[in-house]
């Protein structure tokens, strides 16, 4: 990469792609790793243990049937149980009070025991008993979709820096992207099955709340999380830096951070724009090839689709098509499908150009002459020859793909799930006094398109 | 001369009659497959309506072909023919509106609102659409010529080649600044909110001190500047890169040599080169400025003709997003049309073929 | 008298290396002089050095000192290399011709007419209907003198040339020298040429020969011309080379009365009318004739790309088998296809830019022969060295080589799987004479060495001159036999 703008583009890409990748770490209310234990879930535990003794108890003395007092009973080895589960009592203690409990099982008149067995229980759990739980809670509350996004986001990293270098990776490279993908699925999946499933309860609104109580904990850069509404704070500009968790870059109108969302929806938005670059260009590609190859009629009806295609203005067709999707809540891989189904045009145009220069080079001729078959010279020369002119192609249209999703979303037309994209978010800002809520996103917004656009344009053929 | 004008004609003719029965296809598949039941928003018993202004469900499905085959309704859609129960006599209408669609330029009225004809909405609309849009092709054109031709000197000269690099970037960024952000800056800088030159909202003040015409130049100023400013900035990245590489050419140099200054240069010889495939590029442009439009129409709370599509799009009126869809291919194909003939007039090389004389 | 032009120490270096270094001369009024040298020499950088032409990237070192002190576009005429190129196609000629008047500040008035003057001592009888046309129209020959005319037009002391004969067949070359000397000598002009033309060079005054940016020789024409022990002046005096003619000569390829029909714009051409002619193992054929007679269709319907409308194409193989090859089907043909091989003409047609040169080389024979990767390699290195080219060379792609390089690995990759036919279309069209004496050479070697058949497609004379065996000329669709003297 000799231009250092290009370099320096593919750098900020880069840089945006891990930031989005990374955005559950950076931006999160649950932290990245503690040493907690739940109070309000042993409270419960007590508070249900307490009820249940109660119950039986009634039970007994309203010398009403058997099974009335066994039903309470089995009640009572129930929340006694998972009193039990949520303490950290040393396995003895818990098997006595077990044994214990299964000698008073029918006998009524052991109710006593029963209680002065249980008393400690009902007691104020001391913290050192309620149980611990030790681990990464932003792992644990990982779901499917994220972990599919984070696996996407390498692969479409390797597709940047290979079109910012502007030449094909050997076959061996493109094992490597692969190989890179699935080890990143591996390692979150593998990280987050070893944690316990609790853990996901532990977050800043719990442990202020000192429903949890953290001995020892890692908060990430941004405490705040996408989704954690707090009206009391709505629409408040960026400021109090002084404050312990401030809010960098203010609050939207149901009071979530403004900048966790942001960071939040760069995943969403990032992965839209490659995405639809990267279909557009298997699309284009193809079409392109088997047009530029197969010729005749073929030939001709694409054509004539791709110049009325492109006559027709994008964003008229887009809202068009958008009414076919079930209102208006999308996932965002149907919104870069839909800009994708569009925007392959100027791909195909320019491969299919490719292909019909390249078929008729002066190196093919002499390959055939020699008796080379068609398949190796297709395979080896032509189609490959064609992949670098497209890639570029297919940056630049991913640029415009950023810029032009973000005009739908704003309009309303598509809000996607789980996170809204940039934007929306620059939609949401409802009026022109919120700058910190519309100028962070697109201002992103621009720096991605501008990255894209600077990888996409053409370079020049290397001239002796 | 004039056979070259029967020509141009023809083949906008062709291109109109490939484009606008795709589009109107497109339209009407697109509303087929869409979910929600249409009848539901726009008949009696939707929300805010009574049962004098509204048709019941039934007659409105019957009058807006809403349960008849794919071909009637695209062919109704494209006319002339009026082929619901009170269309046109041939295909068992009563004959009191024979003529509906785009080949009749009649699109019935709208459905949400039945008093009013959208034939008429469309041309008011498009009288503020089309001065923007013009307004914005014209100002892009006049900017980004002199713009790019300073850009390009500059980056040749020894020392301006920072500073060159310097304003080629921020009119990268510029141009990667999606529409309504860029509307919104300009408000924020230029309007009622910043240093209060122009107004922000509209296309008329209540209380006008100008001239009408004036008036509404003034208010329109602010959004074609945002229309036309991503587009200048393209237009000059672009064009200045090109007139570099053409620097290269061999011609270039010859002209050096006959003592032309590089400004006098890139003047006379490199930019009637480097203009053709930027006008090439102005055909295509137009789509885009209808598109743009959409944006700025919504920041600055025009009615326009994209607003207008956006709306009918959420509302699910079929025969306004039709009307809009087919009249902007129109336009767009227009300017393509258009925009081929003047590249083809420019080049000398393409006027007769080679004819060599020697 | 102080001459008009002196060098002293001058050289040019770029951000790189040194591209001249230490030219030292000095021209009087009416004198005439030719830079000559290889490709890559230097010698355009000399002639823009003189000029004052110099791209922004490059730095002079030494000085160029004029007699005449006015700007050096008023005083020096720079006429190009290409013509088409360096004439700006939107603009009609008699504007181009006028547009040094501009920067000059003649009125208006007077442009016409000094322009259409130029244009007459430039040579043309019709000087007023050339004004009105524009570059495409006219021939390579007429361009050339149109750049002429864009240099006179100033009436400058010097007059600088750029390969003045490269794009012009030999008549119009000659016509053009003759034109210079007239100017010469009325009007006292001095020119610089800067050329790998040997005419060019003999008709200049004095010569100059520039080898790898540095000056070698320097004197009088006749002196310089006559030292052999140049490698160029060697190249331009070779005339024929050795060879050895093969034992038996065994037909392997014959083209019998072949026909074809050429479809274009709906009109029908008959391009071939009974063209024939055999290739003999261990022979070079030439087939010479005018561009576009039909020599590149005879190659194609040779090669079996193409199938005669009438007439048949017979192949020999090596076991003495006949084969009707313009009939078989495609099938059949392909393992014997093997048997034959193509160079066609660079500048960059014959080699896949974005292949590495030596995966170029080994691809035929790991595809057709089989071979293993490494087999093949080692093949392609041993068949590198014997044609003189450096191993090193694996990891360069073609844009990094110069053409005479390109144009052996060309013939490397064509010889790899050891044809018995082997084609060749203009393949020393690129080449300066020392790497085409060169290429000849070589190709000779590989001929007497395989006794391979050998097809030579050329127009320039002095190739043919030095290879051919048997010549024949491509006229009218039908081939004839010419004399080996009068090529």
């Amino acid at each position: 990469m000799a231009d250092p703008l290009r370099s320096l583009a593919a750098c900020v890409l880069g840089a945006l792609l891990a930031l989005a990748w990374l955005a559950p770490l950076v931006a999160n209310d649950k932290p990245l790793w503690a040493d907690a234990r739940d109070v309000q879930a042993a409270q419960l535990a007590q508070v249900e243990l307490g009820a249940a003794l109660d119950q039986y108890r009634t039970a007994l003395a309203a010398d009403a049937a058997a099974t009335q007092a066994s039903t309470a009973w089995t009640e009572l080895e129930r929340a006694w149980e998972q009193a039990a589960a949520r303490s950290s009592a040393p396995e003895s203690e818990v098997a006595r009070v077990r044994s214990t409990m299964t000698d008073c099982a029918k006998r009524p008149e052991r109710l006593v025991d029963v209680q002065r067995l249980l008393a400690p229980w009902l007691e104020n759990l001391e913290l050192p008993r309620v149980r611990r739980m030790v681990g990464s809670p932003v792992l644990a509350s990982v779901d499917s979709g994220a972990l599919l996004r984070l696996a996407l986001l390498p692969v479409l990293a390797c597709l940047v820096f290979w079109t910012a270098r502007g030449r094909l990776p050997d076959g061996h490279r493109l094992w490597w992207a692969l190989g890179l993908a699935a080890s990143t699925v591996l390692v979150w999946v593998g990280l987050q099955a070893v944690q316990q499933p609790e853990l996901a309860r532990v977050d800043t609104y719990r442990v202020e709340r000192a429903q949890v109580h953290v001995d020892r904990v890692l908060w990430p850069l941004v405490q705040h999380g996408p989704a954690q509404t707090q009206l009391s704070e709505a629409w408040s500009a960026p400021g109090g830096y002084t404050r312990p968790n401030p809010h960098w870059l203010g609050t939207d109108g149901l009071g979530r951070d403004a900048l966790s969302r942001l960071l939040h929806g760069s995943a969403i938005s990032l992965e839209i724009a490659l995405l639809a670059g990267a279909v557009a260009l298997a699309l284009g590609w193809l079409i392109g090839t088997t047009c530029g190859l197969l010729g005749g009629w073929f030939d001709t009806l694409c054509v004539r689709l791709m110049e009325t295609l492109a006559s027709i203005p994008f964003l008229f067709l887009a809202i068009v098509v958008l009414a076919l999707v079930r209102g208006r809540v999308v996932p965002s891989v149907t919104v870069a499908l839909l800009v994708a189904a569009v925007a392959w045009v100027p791909v195909a145009r320019l491969v299919r150009a490719q292909t019909l220069v390249e078929r008729a080079r002066e190196h093919v001729q002499a390959l055939r002459v020699v008796g080379i078959p068609e398949g190796w010279i297709l395979l080896r020369h032509i189609l490959p020859a064609t992949l670098p002119a497209a890639a570029t192609a297919a940056a630049f249209l991913a640029g415009s793909a950023v810029g032009v999703e973000a005009a739908l979303s704003w309009l309303g037309l598509a809000t996607t799930i789980p996170q809204p994209t940039w934007g929306a978010l620059a939609g949401e800002a409802g009026g022109l006094e919120r700058w910190w809520l519309w100028l962070p996103p697109s201002l992103l917004v621009a720096l991605t398109c501008a990255c894209l656009l600077v990888l996409g344009e053409r370079r020049e053929e290397p001239r002796s | 001369m004039s056979a070259r004008l029967v020509r141009l004609l023809l083949r906008l003719l062709v291109r109109w009659a490939i484009t606008v029965p795709l589009v109107v296809l497109i339209v009407v598949l697109a509303f087929r497959l869409a979910p929600g039941d249409v009848r539901a928003l726009h008949s009696e018993g939707a929300e805010g309506r009574t049962a004098t202004e509204s048709l019941s469900s039934q007659r409105f499905a019957e009058e807006h072909l809403l349960d008849a085959s794919v071909w009637r309704q695209y062919a109704h859609a494209l006319g002339p023919f009026d082929l619901s129960p009170r269309g046109h006599r041939w295909f068992g209408g009563d004959g009191t509106r024979p003529w509906h669609g785009l080949l009749a330029l009649e699109f019935g009225t709208e459905w949400s609102r039945p008093q009013v004809r959208i034939r008429d909405e469309l041309a008011q609309r498009a009288l503020t659409t089309v001065p923007l849009a013009l307004g914005a092709f014209v100002v892009a054109l006049l900017l980004a010529l002199p713009v790019s031709v300073w850009l390009a000197l500059l980056s040749t000269a020894p020392r301006g080649r920072y500073v060159a690099r310097l304003v080629s970037t921020f009119l990268l960024l510029l141009d990667a600044l999606p529409g309504f952000a860029l509307a919104l800056l300009l408000v924020a800088l230029l309007g009622p909110q910043g240093t209060n030159w122009f107004p922000a909202t509209g296309l008329d003040s209540r209380e006008p001190q100008l001239p009408f015409l004036l008036d509404r130049a003034w208010h329109l100023v602010l959004p074609v500047l945002a229309l036309s400013l991503g587009g200048i900035a393209h237009l000059a990245r672009q064009l200045s890169t090109n007139l570099l590489q053409l620097e290269r050419e061999e011609w270039m140099r010859a002209a050096r040599a006959n003592g032309l200054t590089r400004a006098q240069a890139l003047r006379r010889h490199a930019l009637p080169h480097a203009l053709p495939p930027l006008i090439g590029l102005f055909g295509g442009a137009l789509p885009a400025l209808v598109s743009g439009a959409v944006v700025v129409e919504t920041v600055f709370a025009l009615q326009g003709l994209g607003s207008y599509a956006t709306e009918a799009v959420l509302a699910r009126d079929l025969s306004i997003v039709l009307a809009t869809c087919t009249l902007a291919a129109v336009v767009a194909v227009v300017g393509s049309v258009l925009a081929d003939e003047l590249v083809r007039s420019l080049d000398p090389r393409s006027r007769q073929g080679d004819v060599t004389h020697g | 008298m102080t001459p008009v032009l002196q060098l002293n120490n001058v050289g040019v270096a770029r951000a790189d290396a040194t591209v001249l270094r230490g030219v030292s001369l000095q021209l009087d009024q009416g004198q005439s002089l030719a830079i000559v040298g290889c490709s890559g020499a230097g010698k355009s950088t000399l002639l823009r050095a003189i000029a004052d032409l110099l791209d922004p990237a490059e730095t002079l070192a030494g000085s160029v000192i004029r007699a005449d002190t006015r700007p050096s576009w008023q005083v020096i005429g720079v006429v190009f290399q290409e013509p088409l190129a360096s004439l700006d196609p939107l603009w009609t000629i008699g504007r181009l011709v006028a547009e040094p008047l501009r920067s000059l500040g003649v009125p208006r008035a007077q442009w016409h007419a000094r322009s259409v003057r130029a244009l007459e001592i430039a040579g043309f009888a019709n000087a007023e209907h050339i004004a009105q046309l524009h570059p495409h129209e006219l021939s390579g020959g007429m361009r050339q003198r149109v750049l002429l005319a864009v240099a006179l037009v100033r009436e400058p002391k010097i007059l600088v040339l750029d390969e003045p004969t490269s794009a012009l067949d030999a008549q119009a070359a000659s016509g053009l020298l003759d034109d210079l000397e007239r100017l010469r000598r009325d009007q006292g002009l001095t020119w610089i040429a800067a050329t790998h033309a040997f005419a060019v060079a003999q008709a200049a005054q004095r010569v100059l020969v520039l080898e790898d940016g540095r000056p070698v020789s320097v004197g009088a024409s006749a002196d310089v011309l006559a030292d052999r022990s140049l490698p160029l002046v060697e190249a331009w005096h070779a005339r024929t080379l050795p060879r050895t003619p093969p034992e038996t000569s065994t037909l392997v390829l014959e083209a019998l009365d072949v026909h074809l029909q050429h479809e274009s714009h709906g009109r029908r051409l008959q391009v071939l009318r009974g063209a024939s002619l055999q290739l003999y193992a261990g022979r070079i054929t030439a087939l010479v004739g005018a561009s576009g007679c039909g020599k590149t269709s005879l190659v194609r319907v040779l090669l079996g790309l193409q199938s005669p409308s009438s007439g048949a194409v017979l192949y020999r193989d090596e076991h003495g088998v006949r084969h009707e090859w313009s009939r078989m089907r495609e099938a059949d043909r392909r393992p014997l296809r093997r048997a034959f091989g193509a160079v066609f003409q660079d500048p960059r047609g014959s080699l896949d830019p974005r292949q590495y040169v030596l995966e170029s080389i080994c691809e035929p024979m790991i595809v057709l022969d089989n071979l293993s990767v490494q087999a093949a390699l080692t093949r392609a290195l041993d068949l590198l060295r014997a044609v003189g080219l450096k191993p090193v060379l694996q990891s360069h792609l073609p844009h990094e080589m110069s053409g005479g390089e390109r144009a052996r690995i060309a013939l490397c990759r064509a010889v790899a799987i050891q044809p018995r036919v082997l084609v060749l279309d203009e393949p020393t069209a690129a080449l300066d004479p020392l790497a085409r004496y060169e290429f000849a050479r070589l190709v000779r070697r590989l001929v007497d060495e395989r006794g391979m058949a050998l097809l030579l497609v050329a127009h320039d004379p002095a190739l043919v001159e030095l290879l051919a065996d048997e010549i024949l000329e491509l006229k009218d669709g039908r081939c004839r036999p010419l004399p080996l003297s009068l090529s």
